[in-house]
Parts: C-alpha cells; sequence; structure tokens
C-alpha cells in the first residue's frame, strides 16, 4: 500500500493491536475469514495513514506556492473523485476490480486467479473498461463540475 | 485527460480510501500465498516490540484507575497498578531504563521518589499515565512511612532477629501498612514538605520540557 518502511512497522504493530482489541467482535464462519478480517484493518489503518499524510501534503503545498504535483491536485480535486466514484458504478464489478487493481500495478495474472479468469481475458477487459472510462472521462469531468 | 492521468487519479483514489476496494477471502488467500514476502527477522522483531510496548501501555491504561487508594506510598502505587497490569518487574523496569531490582527497591519503598532523578520520576508518570498533582500525596505518603518504618525495623529485628533481606514481601508490605496507620493517627492533614515542593517544582519542568504538559494536572 506504498507506506514506508518505518510507518509500515508502526501500522504492522496497530493492527496488531487492533486486532487483539477487537477479535471478540470477529464472528467465526461468518461473511469473511479471519485472515480477510485482519486484512481489512491492515488496509483501513493504510489508508488512514495516506490520508493523514495527504493532509501534511496540502498544508506543505499551501504554504510554498507552486511546486504541485499531480497526483495531491488530482486528489484535492473533489469534482473529478465524484465523477469517478459515479462512473465506475456503471462498470461490472470484475471491471471495476480490475481497473482498481491494476491502478495498484497488480501483476494481470494475480488479478485474473481471484477473478477467476484467464490472463489473457483479463487484458483485454483492462483494456476495455480502460478506454470506455477515457471516453466517458473527456465529457463526464466536464459535465460533473456544472 | 490521458490514460496516465486516470491511472493516477484511479490509484490515489484507492490508496487514500476514496474508492474503497473490495478484499473478499479469495483475494487475501492468493496475496498470503503469492505475494507477501516474509518479513526479515529485525523488522519482524522491531513490530513485535512496538506491539509489546502497545499492549503494556494499554494494561496500565486499564489498571490505573481500578487503583483509587491516593494514600499509597507511591511505590506500592506502582507496584499495586503493575501486578493488576499483569506486567513484570523487568518489563516495567525496561521501559523505564533501569534495572528490576531498583524498581523493587523502589516498590518497596527502600528509597523514596526524591532519591530518583526528576526525568525519570517524570518517565514513570508518563508510563503510568498519573498526573503529578495526584502524585504529590503518594510521595508524601512515602517519605512519612520510609520514616516510619525507619522506627519500627530495629524494633522488629529486636524481636525477631529477622534482618530485612530474609523478611519477605509480605511482611514489607504489612510493616509498610501498619507505618500508614500509623502515620494517619497522628495526622489528618498532610502538609507537603519544601523539599518535596522542591523536588515537584523540578519534575514540573521536566514534564513540560518533554511536552507532556497534560500530566501537570
Amino acid at each position: 500500500m506504498d507506506v514506508p518502511e518505518a510507518d509500515a512497522e508502526e501500522i504492522a504493530s496497530d493492527v496488531l493491536f487492533t486486532v487483539s482489541c477487537k477479535i471478540h467482535s470477529f464472528k467465526c464462519g461468518g461473511r469473511a475469514k479471519l485472515t480477510t478480517w485482519i486484512f481489512e484493518i491492515a488496509k483501513n489503518r493504510a489508508i488512514d495513514f495516506h490520508r493523514k499524510t495527504r493532509v501534511e501534503e496540502v498544508e506543505l503545498d499551501d504554504n510554498t506556492s507552486g511546486g504541485q504535483n499531480e497526483e495531491s491536485f488530482a486528489c484535492r480535486n473533489q469534482t473529478m473523485l465524484l465523477w469517478l466514484d459515479g462512473e465506475l458504478k456503471h462498470f461490472s464489478d470484475h471491471d471495476r476490480q480490475l481497473l482498481l487493481w491494476r491502478a495498484r500495478e497488480i501483476e494481470y495474472a494475480t488479478i485474473a486467479q481471484w477473478l477467476g479468469i484467464t490472463e489473457g481475458a483479463a487484458r483485454t477487459r483492462h483494456a476495455r473498461a480502460q478506454a470506455r472510462l477515457l471516453q466517458a472521462s473527456r465529457t463526464g469531468v466536464r459535465k460533473a463540475g456544472r | 485527460m490521458d490514460e496516465k492521468q486516470l491511472n493516477r487519479l484511479l490509484s490515489s483514489a484507492v490508496k487514500h480510501g476514496d474508492i474503497p476496494i473490495e478484499l473478499n477471502d479469495s483475494v487475501v488467500d492468493s496475496l498470503l500465498e503469492h505475494s507477501l514476502e516474509e518479513g526479515a527477522d529485525d523488522t519482524t522483531e522491531r513490530v513485535r516490540a512496538k506491539f509489546e510496548i502497545q499492549m503494556q501501555d494499554a494494561a496500565i491504561a486499564h489498571a490505573g484507575p481500578l487503583v483509587t487508594d491516593q494514600s499509597l506510598p507511591f511505590g506500592r502505587f506502582l507496584e499495586t497498578v503493575r501486578e493488576k497490569a499483569g506486567l513484570t518487574r523487568i518489563q516495567v523496569a525496561r521501559r523505564l531504563g533501569t534495572t528490576d531490582s531498583d524498581l523493587q527497591r523502589l516498590e518497596r519503598g527502600d528509597i523514596t521518589p526524591l532519591a530518583i532523578e526528576p526525568r525519570s520520576f517524570a518517565d514513570i508518570l508518563v508510563l503510568f499515565h498519573l498526573t503529578l498533582v495526584s502524585a504529590i500525596p503518594m510521595i508524601v505518603a512515602s517519605i512519612r512511612v520510609s520514616n516510619s518504618k525507619r522506627t519500627y525495623r530495629p524494633a522488629a529485628r529486636s524481636h525477631g532477629g529477622i534482618l530485612r533481606e530474609a523478611r519477605s514481601d509480605d511482611i514489607e508490605r504489612a510493616l509498610d501498612a501498619f507505618a500508614k496507620k500509623m502515620q494517619k493517627r497522628s495526622s489528618t492533614q498532610v502538609a507537603v514538605p519544601p523539599n518535596v515542593a522542591a523536588y515537584i517544582s523540578r519534575v514540573r519542568n521536566e514534564l513540560q520540557t518533554s511536552g507532556r504538559t497534560d500530566l501537570l494536572e
């Protein structure tokens, strides 16, 4: 999840601590396996970390005029996020996951395994979904901003 | 927007949790099977140490409020909280950067809090989530009990011929309780002696320097 090693250690111990505190709330035989439950906690903790560092980045940017990188600009652009969130709802579960996992640079073969499809099918579907999303972005972002 | 920008937007949205990404059993199983590298031994050890510290802090935070007797000598208070938290002397001593035998001497009242460096005393307050104000009566109680025990020890020795080293912790505790009771009889209002006030002032400075002003009141 793109967390620096020192911070990752901090997060890992936080996750263990959260797991030990909340283990009583885990339902054995419920919706997810224990490992998935723990990964969900880890994912949320990593997201918290990125959100916190994003706030710090924005504060730094505000103090230093210019030097805004595209990512922080895109992150802060609520219009684009709203458009993206709405647009992704029009995609199938598989296509949406393909787009999101690929954006995080997960290998096609790995995603294909998760989705129960071949690697070739994953590549084709991703290319189609991406083209569709790009096409939508050319008009969609402008519309959402109005 | 081009392909690169779109992927950056998607990546950032996932990274910051703006677009939720689904983790199901098959994804996690696959991650566990293929994508995760075994952490280096020293990394695992550091994570384990951090986790242990978090667990100890939580245990102390839970146990502290259970000990409400503010007339306890400081050392006995630490011992009671430590035992309720289920921690060993070695664990607490390690956190405080001291030895378990020194911690034992403090807990038993063989040394009074005034014999500790103010900085180390501030560290104890931080570890035990104790405010300086609430520690004052316990410091005073430590000194008074310690003074009283000095009188009772020769008497105990002359009656039983037992050396302090041979007395068990239970007898030492009983002696503390007795000394404390005698102090209560002789004085109901506890005044803060000037040497304690001066010490408190130095501890206050330490807490301010380390940014723990929350522990002053």
